[in-house]
């Protein structure tokens, strides 16, 4: 297991932010957990800490149905940096929605490690945090 | 979830008023407390003040006393100071002893305040006495100065009391706040325990339910579309089922029909249409019994009995139709069944055999005629099987060789029953070749039959073969014994008769005894080329007869007469036979040519009947046989002719009254041949008697006139069969001009007219109207439905125009004008063509009617025969029918929205419902697995929060559901104007705050029918929406318009010039249920999907362009 500095969930749902935090601080781990209600403020977020090891994360927890910029759109934005970023990130969709369209696009998406159904199984979410 | 947040509501109104009582019940005492502890701090302060007060009197009396050269006004301020001190502590004194009175009732103070005030009054008493008289200052500074310091102890005590008692009241505070204390915490664990427990664990409950709803709901989606799938599978297969079915039928080599439960028509295989001439018809949806009016109601009871279960089969049966004719049928029907395996109706297979049952008839008659022909003309069959080598004999057969019915023959036999020599070796030289080569033979055969007797019979005979070997012989075998008899007397006769006759060119030669020529005539010298000097003496005259002939004629004798023809002699048997034998012999000529003759062979006998010697007499036979031959030939062809014809011909003697009739005459009229002497009244007693007299007239007016006039007349033949004859005559009249005969042919023309009656039958029975009308458009026929349809008589249209049938103002376009025009432009309407056109009736009446051109070819030349439908009926089942086609469409398009609606629904449903769900989900885990009370208290806040959110989108939903389910009625004209006056009411608020403009024009559209509550909820969610989210750089400006648009429907536009949506990012999901595009706080995604949703429940559209930072259009299609 390679240390995790940063973890990125990125979702509209706070009561999702607060339980996939809850779960992840209590592996008690040292990274540090930061969270975005939409794609748009996530990408530009990395997008100016580009060169920032530190800042840019590790892991990305990523719903698909948010405001302003959805999950797919982040990773089409996401794809368009990607290179420029001075990490690999490895990115985990995490959504309510059952829609074979969305997890058949998901599953197509080259940036996306895993689909995950919410609600998440804590023990899901330590395999990914330990397989890291 | 409605009665859990009811339950949880009225439980927290129960607990917050609770809080409110406890705290209401601490502030009181509280209040109380606090202050009787500062009534306390301020007894005791002034308690502590006393002492300060009589401290300060006595340093004042001391003042007056030590200073007696202070000036008169400082005495006075002194005094005055000492006055104002004095009433200070005699105030407060009375405020302490009446505190004790008025609430501590304390004994122990009450006897303190007793003890001081002797001490007080007495330093009291001495300071109003140096005050009333400062010279006494003296006296009375030793009372103060010996009471002060009991006073101080006194007061010492009381303030000690004073403080014990306030500790007293403090301690009862103390008491009072740890009662109050308990009863709420006693409260709130009754109510935790009785009141939010439950309510916890309904929630959870709930929450279970809802987690296990949400299974049921995924589980149920996936089963949704797993079965949607399945569906469209077997929809896909179905319509490509259906298609071949169709195909199937359609195209079905035989008459396949199938009809539902109440014998309607579902498909019909194109046979099914050709065999019940059906062509043009419309079938399906038709009932069975309205096509088949004259089905009777015993198949009706078959059909019944089908349709519960049975299955009826027939071979043949003859199906009477509407128009009298026969039609052969045979069938299969059964019943067809519906995936719910119940009879779903019948299937009709069926055949149409009428030529084949009328072709067995028709052999079974030429069989009856055949074996009657054959008794008649003695004729008989037989069969040679090779392979049992065994003959099977006809009846005749039998009778002919006069053999039993059983009697056992083979080839071998066979042989046995022909004449020795030329017949046995032609008849087994033929049988060989017949059996080898397949040449069938003819012959006539001398034979014998069983019982000895010479006869004659005519065999034919055919071989079959079988790969390349012949297996079966067949053949007739025709007694033509008395015929032969018959032919050779009658060529005794004649040649008897032509010797008579033409002696003179007949040769005559006649021989003695021994044969030796005696006499050898001219005719016989011209007839030979020998002259008679070289034949007289020349013994016999085989010199210029044929061998063959000579032995035939040998053999004849012999068998003639039962002789054996080896060592015969024919000439002798005939002298002692008193016979002549008359035949046609091949003389030969001197040149070697050969000539045919007719020689009769007499013996010359004696007057004693003695035989002196032979006469033969011949006559050269070959002109004759030519011009027989020919005569033969023609009358062949005659007779043919007229049986082809069926035509006969007659001559009529009129003065001596007698007729002569063809063969074929006779056959018609039935008579034998036999029958002579036949005169006019012999035709005239054929004729029926309903025509006789019709006849006759016409008989008497043709001699009249000299002028035979043709005429059709029925006969009733002598055999009792009714015949329609076409007589064409001719007058023949003598050098005077007087009627001496009539000749002329009679055809028998029964099956034309049979057949122009059967038109004529046909014509009537027609359903349709039916106008045939020639080449010039001239109707020459119309039958009684035509007649009915427009209300003329045939005799009214007769030879008329066929425009008369057409309305003035259609007659140069119409069809039926065409129809008149059609022998001169043929492309102009194809024959069979259904056309639908208007016809006009003799009141003037237009008739929507439907015509179809057929061509008549008759002796007249071509007719052209026009169906016409009048389709008045038909046109309103049509539109009927284009009606429901029309609503059926407008249903599927409702459902396929309301289909794509719910499908809609169900992903809003199974995605909105799965995230605070999922949510509820990680909150109970957590919840289960905390031990810590804050911990629990932070969830406790989430649930609250996730079941807000849930709550509002159940509601939304549940309110979603009532909105998609509202029907159309209670509209209400709504004017805009009023709409946006009360919406800019509700937000004038934000309208002020915002400073937001907003401009109307309803000036195209004023009014709208829709459901009032909608529109107002759709006016203020679209305004609203524009005004939250405004550009930050500017005021809102919303322009809103009505008008009517290209179809015809009422569009609302509003437009603002606020933040805008990028359509390419959110255009597909701009109207879902929680969906945002802005970051602002109250944004959640309600507002536009209720609005769309009320206006696709109304029947509408709303559609949306919009550009980032440029403003929002949205699109109301009502």
């Amino acid at each position: 297991m390679k240390k995790i500095n940063s973890v990125y969930v990125i979702d509209d749902d706070e009561i999702y932010q607060f339980t996939i935090k809850k779960i992840l601080k209590s592996f008690d781990l040292p990274f540090e957990i930061k969270s975005f209600p939409d794609g748009e403020e996530a990408i530009n977020f990395i997008d100016d800490h580009k060169n920032n090891e530190a800042e840019l994360p590790d892991i990305v927890f990523l719903d698909i149905n948010m405001p302003i910029m959805d999950g797919f759109e982040f990773l089409e934005e996401f794809e368009k940096i990607k290179s420029d970023l001075c990490k690999n990130t490895i990115v985990h969709m995490v959504s309510s929605s059952v829609d074979e369209v969305d997890i058949e696009r998901a599953k197509k998406n080259k940036n996306i490690s895993s689909y995950i159904t919410k609600p998440v199984n804590p023990k899901e979410i330590e395999r990914i945090i330990k397989s890291f | 979830m409605k009665k859990l947040k009811k339950a949880i509501k009225k439980r927290y109104i129960l607990f917050i008023i609770t809080i409110l009582l406890i705290i209401i019940g601490f502030l009181i005492p509280v209040q109380n407390s606090i202050d009787s502890q500062n009534s306390d701090t301020y007894v005791i302060n002034t308690s502590a003040k006393q002492r300060y007060l009589v401290k300060s009197i006595n340093h004042l009396v001391h003042l007056l006393d030590l200073d007696s050269n202070q000036s008169k006004l400082s005495k006075l301020n002194t005094i005055n100071e000492l006055q104002k001190l004095v009433n200070t502590w005699k105030h407060t004194h009375d405020y302490l002893h009446s505190i004790n009175i008025d609430n501590e009732k304390n004994t122990v103070l009450d006897s303190l305040c007793k003890v001081t005030d002797v001490s007080y009054e007495k330093i009291l008493n001495a300071s109003n006495a140096i005050i009333n008289n400062p010279s006494s200052v003296k006296d009375n500074i030793k009372i103060i100065s010996k009471n002060e310091p009991v006073y101080f102890k006194n007061m010492d005590a009381l303030v000690m009391e004073y403080e014990k008692a306030a500790e007293k009241h403090f301690y009862n505070l103390k008491l009072t706040i740890y009662f109050l204390a308990c009863i709420p915490v006693l409260i709130l664990i009754f109510e935790f325990v009785f009141i939010l427990l439950p309510v916890f664990n309904k929630t959870i409950n709930k929450n279970d339910e809802l987690v296990k709803i949400n299974k049921e709901i995924a589980s149920s989606r996936e089963e949704i579309i797993k079965r949607m799938e399945e569906v469209s599978k077997l929809k896909a297969n179905l319509e490509i089922q259906q298609n071949y079915n169709k195909i199937f039928i359609d195209q079905a080599p035989t008459a396949i029909a199938m009809l539902d439960n109440n014998m309607v028509y579902m498909a019909v295989s194109q046979r099914w249409i050709k065999d019940y001439k059906m062509q043009g018809q419309q079938i399906i949806g038709c009932s069975h019994y309205d096509i088949f009016p004259e089905i009777g109601e015993d198949w009706k009871e078959k059909h019944r009995e089908c349709l519960n279960g049975a299955i009826d089969r027939c071979d043949k049966y003859p199906f009477r139709r509407a128009d009298g004719s026969v039609q052969w049928i045979y069938w299969d029907v059964r019943p067809w069944y519906n995936f719910e395996g119940q009879v779903g109706g019948l299937l009709m297979h069926t055949g149409d055999i009428t030529e084949i049952v009328e072709k067995e008839n028709e052999k079974t008659r030429i069989e009856e005629i055949l074996e009657k022909t054959n008794k008649v003309a003695r004729i008989g069959t037989w069969e040679l099987d090779l392979a049992t080598d065994r003959y099977i004999l006809s009846d005749v057969a039998c009778e002919i060789l006069k053999v039993p019915k059983d009697f056992f023959m083979n080839r071998k036999i066979n042989k046995n029953f022909y004449k020795d020599g030329y017949s046995k070796d032609l008849i087994i030289k033929s049988m060989n070749a017949c059996i080898d080569y397949q040449i069938p033979f003819d012959l006539e055969l001398e034979a014998k039959n069983l019982e000895g007797e010479d006869i004659w019979i005519r065999e034919i005979a055919y071989s079959e073969f079988e790969a390349g070997k012949c297996v079966k012989v067949y053949g007739i075998f025709q007694d033509i014994t008395s015929e032969k008899q018959s032919q050779n007397k009658l060529f005794e006769v004649n040649n008897e008769l032509n010797t008579i006759l033409n002696s003179g060119s007949v040769a005559i030669v006649s021989t003695d005894n021994c044969g030796i020529i005696k006499h050898f005539n001219q005719g016989a010298e011209l007839l030979l080329g020998y002259s008679a000097s070289e034949m007289i003496g020349i013994e016999r005259p085989e010199i210029y007869v044929v061998e063959s002939d000579i032995q035939k004629f040998t053999e004849d004798i012999a068998r003639l007469y039962g002789k054996n023809p080896n060592d015969f002699d024919p000439y002798l048997e005939l002298s002692i036979q008193k016979k002549s034998d008359s035949r046609e012999w091949t003389y030969i000529r001197k040149d070697g040519s050969t000539v045919s003759v007719y020689s009769t062979l007499t013996a010359i006998n004696d007057k004693n009947g003695k035989k002196i010697g032979f006469l033969g007499v011949a006559i050269d036979i070959s002109e004759r046989k030519a011009v027989e031959d020919e005569l033969l030939r023609k009358n062949e062809l005659l007779v043919s002719a007229e049986k082809i014809t069926m035509m006969g011909h007659w001559q009529w003697d009129a003065i001596n009254n007698k007729s002569k009739w063809s063969s074929n005459l006779y056959e018609i009229l039935g008579y034998k041949e036999e029958l002579k002497d036949i005169t006019a009244e012999s035709y005239i007693e054929c004729i029926h008697p309903d025509d006789k007299q019709f006849f006759m007239e016409n008989l008497q007016k043709s001699i009249e006139d000299k002028q035979h006039y043709p005429i059709f007349h029925r006969i009733i033949s002598k055999d009792g069969k009714i015949k329609t004859i076409h007589v064409l005559g001719k007058i023949i009249t003598n050098d005077e001009g007087e009627v001496i005969g009539l000749i002329g042919t009679c055809q028998d023309v029964t099956e034309q007219k049979m057949a122009e009656n059967k038109f004529k039958g046909l014509l009537e029975s027609a359903p349709d109207a039916t106008v045939i009308i020639n080449e010039h458009g001239d109707i020459q026929l119309i039958n009684k439905q035509a007649e009915k349809l427009f209300g003329y008589h045939f005799e009214d249209l007769a030879n008329k125009s066929i425009k008369k049938l057409i309305p003035e103002n259609l007659n140069n376009n119409h069809k039926l004008f065409y129809a008149n025009n059609f022998f001169l432009d043929k492309e102009t309407i194809r024959m069979g063509e259904i056309r639908e056109l208007t016809g006009e009736n003799i009141e003037g009446k237009n008739i929507p009617i439907q015509i179809s051109l057929s061509p008549l070819e008759t002796e007249n030349g071509l007719l052209i025969s026009v169906a016409i439908r009048d389709i008045t009926t038909q046109n309103l089942a049509r539109l009927k029918i284009l009606k429901a086609k029309h609503d059926l469409e407008i249903l599927t398009k409702t459902l396929i929205v309301q289909n794509n609606q719910l499908a809609d629904f169900a992903h809003i449903t199974s995605h909105n419902l799965r995230a605070p769900v999922s949510n509820l989900n990680s909150l109970l885990n957590f919840y289960k697995a905390s031990e810590d009370n804050e911990e629990k208290n932070i969830l406790f806040e989430k649930f609250e929060f996730v079941i807000n959110h849930l709550t509002l989108t159940l509601n939304t939903l549940v309110e979603a559901i009532k909105t998609k389910n509202d029907d159309k009625e209670n509209l209400e004209n709504i004017p805009f104007d009023d709409v946006l006056n009360k919406t800019k009411g509700v937000l004038s608020g934000e309208i002020l705050k915002t400073q937001a403009v907003i401009e109307s024009d309803f000036s195209k559209a004023k009014n709208i029918n829709f459901k009032k509550v909608y529109l107002e909820s759709i006016f203020l969610n679209l305004v609203e929406n524009a005004i939250k989210y405004k550009h930050p750089d500017r005021n809102p400006k919303i322009a809103i318009k009505s008008l009517i648009n290209k179809e015809g429907k009422i569009e609302l536009r509003i437009t603002d010039n606020g933040l805008g949506i990028n359509m390419d990012r959110h255009g597909d999901k701009l109207f879902g249920l929680n969906k945002t595009f802005h970051r602002h706080p109250e944004a959640k995604g309600v507002g536009l999907f209720m609005t769309k949703t009320q206006i696709q429940a109304m029947g509408g559209t709303i559609t949306a362009l919009s550009e980032l930072n440029k403003g929002t259009t949205f699109i109301i299609i009502f």
